[in-house]
């Protein structure tokens, strides 16, 4: 039994070793190699999310249309561009 | 069009320290506003001459450049079709600003560069030194190329509203259940900035950022001066696709955190909307340092935000070193864990039922998973940076100027 208990702890302390120094290492890469990995966040660019409407727990049938409460949203300031077009600055509506 | 000192007649380069125009012959400084404003009117009636009617050829590999002449020594210089400034190949002239800024794409605002050429390759350097798997050649890396470029952007204002349905978990162990939350609403994104050059990638300009705005100053050319620049080229489809796509993410982002108590938060459903304001955008040239070197036969190029000094790469790493780090830390930590677990093992699954042995045993098995997947996840990621660094378009972009 000893020696299955040596063979177990052998096996998954390897397993623990390699796993714990390859995350470790391949962090310290990261941190090495790996340099600017950000972009800019919300904070950044935008206001605090104002929601209007929240649910907590959603049940089966609420959970397959929540989503279309957002049919009708912003009414359209300017007549959309064509895709193509290259970007410049339009006039209001 | 030559921004010349008022002194001597010597050209005139902008200094980010000083944020002055600076004149190398009698050390002359002027503010950019100070130089006058006639000879800037002049550069609007210049036209540039494709090389084809100058040089009479049909090639097509010809048609995107342009040719003009340096009002300094009268060297014909030829550009690609997206570039607004550049340096005579002949006189080194610094200040060459081509009419298409006056006359097609005028930006609205620029941010001059805060940092210097050289303060940009020392700040890489210093990176470098702390990079544990930074190899030597790279640590003492000879910059080929070091190239201070404005980028265009189109800085943008836009609506979003959405309504989102969260899937997450609530409890641990045997009692955890899946749950689902609503949230409906709006937010306001504002000065959002948009690569406006389809030459470089997305990828690598959102990763210059932050830029902070508060900096921007009235377009003048005169700050274009001993730098390059490109004027915008993407449409609306392009602008439209990344605006959307990440004012989506952040109000996704909002939405979880805004749903407390639940982990393992991910949106399964949504019906997003973004609104523009095409007719409040500002089109931009932020700064960028672009820093090309040679490493075994293959170009890096470093980006160095050029308001903030923030650095953008992957560096190539020591494989060796690695390799080595990995084994010998795996070999340690191995005899570590085996010798706790050589008398934890027996004191856990003799002294719990069956079923609980069983699970000591899995939740190791797992650690050593998590364990493994995190750190090839981290490697990835390296990876990928690297590969961004080396890549031929980012080169090319930096490359393709006189």
């Amino acid at each position: 039994m000893d020696i299955l208990y040596l063979i177990g702890a052998l096996i998954l302390g390897a397993g623990l070793g390699i796993g714990t120094a390859f995350f470790v290492c391949a962090s310290m890469l990261k941190n090495s190699n790996d340099m600017g990995d950000s972009v800019g966040t919300s904070k950044d660019y935008t206001d605090p999310a104002v929601f209007t409407v929240k649910v907590d727990r959603l049940k089966s049938a609420e959970r397959e249309c929540f989503h279309n409460i957002n049919e009708i949203p912003l009414t359209p300031l300017y007549s959309e561009p064509s895709l193509d077009e290259e970007v410049h600055k339009l006039e209001k509506k | 069009m030559a921004a010349t000192c008022k002194n001597c007649g010597a050209m005139l380069t902008f200094d980010p320290a000083s944020q002055m125009l600076v004149c190398e012959y009698c050390n002359g400084r002027f503010k950019p506003e100070e130089i006058e404003t006639e000879r800037k009117s002049y550069v609007e009636d210049q036209e540039a001459v494709a090389a084809n009617e100058v040089y009479g050829t049909g090639d097509e590999k010809l048609l995107d450049c342009y040719v003009y002449t340096c009002n300094h020594c009268g060297g014909e210089i030829i550009i690609n079709g997206t570039e607004a400034s550049t340096k005579c190949i002949y006189c080194g002239n610094s200040a060459v600003v081509f009419s298409r800024i006056s006359k097609q794409r005028r930006p609205d605002v620029i941010m001059p560069f805060a940092i210097s050429k050289d303060k940009a390759v020392q700040l890489i350097r210093d990176r470098f030194k702390k990079g544990r798997f930074i190899p030597d050649e790279v640590k003492n890396f000879k910059a080929e190329h070091v190239r201070g470029i404005y980028i265009p952007y189109w800085i943008v204002d836009a609506k979003h509203t959405d309504a989102v349905v969260i899937k997450g978990s609530v409890g641990s162990g045997k009692h955890r259940r899946t749950v689902y939350s609503g949230r409906a609403g709006s937010m306001n994104v504002h000065d959002l900035p948009l690569d406006a050059s389809t030459l470089l990638s997305d990828e690598s300009s959102t990763r210059l950022e932050p830029y902070d705005l508060k900096d921007l100053k009235s377009f003048d050319e005169d700050y274009l001066t001993g730098f390059y620049s490109n004027v915008t080229d993407i449409s609306f489809g392009d602008m439209k696709k990344v605006v959307c796509t990440r004012a989506n993410g952040f109000f996704r982002e909002a939405a979880c955190d805004d749903v407390k108590g639940v982990s393992g938060k991910s949106v399964v459903a949504s019906k997003p909307h973004t609104a523009i304001d095409y007719g409040n955008m500002r089109y931009a040239m932020l700064p960028a340092w672009f820093v090309t070197f040679d490493y075994q036969g293959k170009h890096n190029t470093v980006l160095v935000n050029g308001q903030t000094g923030k650095i953008v790469c992957g560096v190539p790493w020591n494989k060796k070193k690695f390799v080595a780090m990995v084994a010998g830390m795996s070999a340690a930590l191995t005899a570590l864990f085996s010798f706790i677990l050589r008398f934890l093992l027996p004191a856990l699954l003799e002294n719990s039922d069956d079923d609980d042995g069983g699970n000591v045993i899995l939740f190791l098995i797992v650690l050593c998973i998590i364990a493994a997947a995190g750190g090839l996840t981290q490697m990835k990621r390296t990876v990928k940076s690297i590969e961004l660094t080396q890549s031929k378009s980012i080169f090319n972009f930096v490359k393709k100027r006189q």
